[in-house]
Order: C-alpha cells, then structure tokens, then sequence
C-alpha cells in the first residue's frame, strides 16, 4: 500500500472479521476527464495527420509556384505549430501506455507515396541549377536526412 | 494513418462522442482550407491608422498629410473642406475598396454624403507635388586621377568611395582621364561621396536604396522591391566596405515611397521626372536627361494617374452605437490598368472631422473574371519558373 494513500479505518461491532485499515480512493472528479483521454489522443492523432497532410500540400504547391502559399503564410510557423501538436500527441500517447511506431514499412503504400513526393521536391528544387552542382545537392541533402534520421532515432 | 481506418484505441462507451468529434474535426479542416482557397482565389487586404496612437508600428495606412504637406491631421482633427491624404501599398488587383472611418463622441457629425473618400492609383512617389522643372543640365564633371574617381564640382575635387560609386553618378565613358596636375591646382577634399541618391545596392544579404540623405534602406522582399517599380539590372553588388559607408535605415515595404533620385517615365506623355527633396521635378532639359538616363533605368508610370480619381460618400452604419462609424465602398474598375501598387485615399468633409481610426479593406470580388485574372497569375508564375531563360 502506497504511505500517502489516503486511509480509513472501520470498526465494525457486529463481525471483527471485518474490521481494520483499508485504503480508500477519494472521489475522483477528474476521472471521467481522465477517461477520456483516448478520445483525446486519437483525435489529436487524426488532427496531426490532416495538419501533415495540409502541410505537404502547401509544401507542393508552393513549391511548384513560389510564393503562393508563402505571401501568405509563414510555412515555418504552421510547422512549428505542427510539430507542437504532434510533440503533444506523443506526451498523451506515452501517458497512455501508447507508442508512434517509426519504422517504415516497405509493403506499405503510404511509404512509396512518401519517397515519390520526396523525389519530385527534389527534382523540382534543383531546376536551373548548373548541371554540376545537382549531385552535389541531391547527395547533401541526404547526409543531412541520413544525419538527422540518426540523432532523432539515436540508431547506430 | 488511423484516418482510414476507425481509432481502436476509443473504448466503446465513447464512440459516439468521438464520432460527433471526429466530424467537428474534419468539418473544421474542411472549412479552414476552403476560407484560405477563397483568400487565396479573392485575396483582400486591409490597411488601417489609429489617430489615437498615430505612432503605433501597427498603423498599415502612411502619415496622413494635410494639404500642406505636414502631418497636422495625424491626431484626427480634420478640418472642414480640408482634405487629409495617405496611402496604402497593395500587391495584386482588387475591384473595390471599403472605406471605414470611426468618430469621436465630440466630433461633427457629418450627415450622409459629406464625407468624400478620393482614390488614385500610381507609385507613391508618382503623387508627390510637383516641383519647379529641370532646365539646366548639372556642370558636374567626374574625373580620373591616378585610377582614383573624382568628382569635379564649384571648382572643387572630392574622391569618390570606389570606382563604382564613381559609375553610379556618372556613365564610363563621362569620367575624364586627367593628369596629376589637376590636384596640386585643387586639392582634394578628405570627406569620400558614396552611392548616387537613388542607387540600388545589394550584398549577400539583399537590396539597399539609397535616399537623399545618403541613408541605404533594405528592400523587404524581392517582391516589394518589383512592387515599388525597381529594375534588377540597375542593382549594384558592393562590398562590405561601400555598404557601411552609407548608413543603415528603416525597411522599406510595399507603402515605402520611391527615394530622391528615382526617375519616372509617363508613358502617355512621354515626359520624364525626377523625385527631389519630397518633390516631382519635371526633367525639361536633354542633358540633365540624358545624365540621368545612362545611369539609371525610369520607373514607367502612366500619367492619368493623376487625374483619374474614383469616388464615394460615406454613410453612417446603421450599428455604430458607441462611436459614430461612417463608410463606403469605392469600385477600383478604373484604376485597374494603371501601373502601380500605391493607392492614394484622400478624404474631405464638409464638417470638421475628429476622428479615431480610418480603415481601408481592398477587395476582390468572387466572380469569373477575376477567377481569370488568377488563372492568368499563375500562367505568368509558372513561365517565370519553369520558362524559357531570359
């Protein structure tokens, strides 16, 4: 038994058996809040996705035309405000006993979706860059993702 | 993704409430991108002063002026028939313009109609009055001594900064090659000229102009720089050296006017004119032109800019109960050809005015030609990109 736990004792007269100290929970006005913490979690979890969703939207587009979407919104803050809302998740997902599994499942078309979007901001962003230097961005741009994969998911 | 696929992790008790949830989320998504589309598709831009905090960083309309040219009016008094102007600098095509202008408790109160809201459409520089014109071409001369640029002025030889401080005042081919005798006849000033009033400078980190005072203010975008009218081929990269000779001033954005020596080229009448000293000065003299001309590339400004004007009266809304509020709505269909992103608002009442705020709302309206007009944006867009190299 926890020592800060709150006690009482009962005395009952009629049946010693059933007298002694036993712990007792005082009422719990957050519990019902608290037991709606998986609503919470898996709408955070659906919000966080339509905000990635949104995100890679605006990304594309504004890749496509520069400036668009940018003049009018600040891209850097709607990721900060996203990665806000998915640090969030997280916090609530680990209270819960939740995990985010990160590992990319190859069989998985979401991940094809990824790497072909992946390769089309890439192809798009080193237009009308000299012929010589596109190797050079492509190959840096992976060492930092490579770099970066490493530190966030601390893998040997 | 559980977006696909319904949340497992909701125990059943609660599934009803996380549906009616779920669709509050999706509907509000829905309902956040389809606001930005339209915003997007009709932007609208809005502009306001507070004449209770006329120094406020927040007032998006310039310094209101009085007729006189001096900011009389920037705590709201506004005199009977007098008009108060200020500007607002856009970036796109709008087809009308709200015009909102809040009271005092203790003002006139005007009745409907006599309040006038004016608007014109140009560079703001372009409005500026116009001054006595250029008749005489400068006798300045620009001089070689040694390599070293001067400038040969009132009998006087100054050093130039560097040569090509030297070349934003005068063209190669004016600066005289003279021999060493010319500075033990004048001795040369110890004080250096920087940049021609005017210049456009860039280093790593953006675009300078330079105004009247020598001061160099950054350009806060590329597109504020094309919105006030700028021409890249007439920036020059400067050292770290030649831009900290010129001191450091405030940002200019989509209002900031044109500086001193910027040119304006009317394309109706032909004329050419030259911002001096919060002056427009016609340029009359060829030489003075031509100067001007071989080291800097005219802003092409349409001179019915001056004249075409677009009006409403104000009305007072229905709902102002605390502070008398009065507005109107002007149609911009007249001024949508005229080159320029500066909107000049001018207001004139037939009562004396004691006002709080004035707010100016650009609009676009919804309809197909203006979806065409975007359609044609993103064509332009899409060729600057992805087009042929210049």
């Amino acid at each position: 038994m926890n020592r800060n736990e709150p006690t009482v004792t009962v005395t009952d007269k009629t049946s010693p058996e059933t007298s002694g100290t036993v712990s007792r929970r005082p009422h719990d006005r957050f519990g019902k809040i608290r037991s709606m913490a998986p609503v919470a979690y898996a709408l955070l979890i659906e919000a966080s996705e339509l905000s990635l969703l949104a995100f890679a939207l605006f990304l594309t587009v504004d890749a496509i035309l520069p400036g668009i979407i940018s003049s009018r919104l600040n891209l850097a803050s709607l990721f900060a405000a996203i990665l806000l809302l998915i640090a969030v998740t997280a916090t609530l997902g680990r209270h819960l006993g939740s995990t985010f599994p990160f590992t990319p499942d190859k069989k998985s078309p979401f991940t094809w979706i990824g790497i072909s979007w992946l390769a089309f901001l890439l192809t798009l962003s080193t237009i009308r860059f000299p012929y010589w230097t596109i190797p050079i961005i492509i190959g840096s741009f992976f060492l930092a993702a490579h770099l970066f994969w490493k530190i966030l998911f601390r893998k040997e | 993704m559980i977006l696909f696929r319904p949340a497992t992790i909701v125990p059943e008790r609660f599934r009803t409430p996380y549906r009616i949830f779920r669709v509050l989320l999706f509907v509000s998504f829905l309902g956040a991108g389809t606001l930005f589309a339209y915003d997007t598709l009709f932007p609208s831009q809005s502009f306001s002063f507070s004449f209770i905090n006329p120094d406020t960083e927040k007032n998006t309309l310039t310094d209101p002026l009085a007729p006189d040219g001096t900011d009389s009016m920037r705590k709201g008094r506004i005199p009977a028939e007098e008009t108060l102007r200020t500007s607002a600098g856009t970036v796109g095509s709008f087809s009308s313009a709200h015009v909102e202008l809040v009271l005092r408790k203790d003002s006139g109160i005007p009745k409907d109609g006599d309040v006038r809201i004016t608007l014109r459409k140009s560079f703001r520089s372009f409005f500026l009055p116009q001054g006595d014109p250029i008749t005489v071409a400068s006798k300045d001369r620009g001089v070689t001594v040694n390599g070293v640029p001067y400038l040969f002025s009132a009998d006087t030889l100054q050093p130039f900064l560097s040569d090509r401080a030297a070349l934003s005042h005068f063209p190669k081919e004016k600066l005289v090659t003279a021999n060493k005798e010319l500075l033990a006849m004048f001795p040369p000033k110890d004080t250096k000229i920087g940049f021609r009033e005017g210049s456009l400078l860039s280093d790593t980190q953006g675009v300078y102009a330079v105004d009247g005072s020598g001061i160099a203010h950054p350009i806060g975008s590329t597109q504020i720089f094309e919105s006030l009218g700028f021409h890249w081929n007439d920036v020059i990269p400067v050292n770290e050296e030649e831009l900290g000779f010129q001191k450091r001033g405030k940002i200019m954005l989509f209002d900031a006017a044109q500086p001193d020596g910027t040119v304006f080229h009317d394309t109706v009448s032909g004329g050419y004119s030259v911002v001096r000293n919060g002056k427009r000065l016609p340029i009359e003299n060829r030489e003075a032109l031509d100067a001007l001309l071989s080291v800097t590339t005219p802003i092409e400004v349409s001179g019915n800019s001056l004249s075409i004007t677009t009006t409403c009266t104000m009305k007072r809304d229905s709902f102002s109960f605390q502070y008398p509020t009065y507005s109107c709505d002007v149609p911009l269909d007249t001024l949508k050809a005229l080159p320029g992103g500066s909107f000049e608002v001018a207001l004139q009442s037939k009562e004396e005015l004691h006002a709080i705020s004035l707010q100016t709302t650009f609009q676009t309206k919804p309809d197909r030609g203006n979806l065409g007009l975007f359609m044609n944006q993103i064509r332009d867009r899409f060729s600057t990109a992805y087009g042929k190299k210049q």
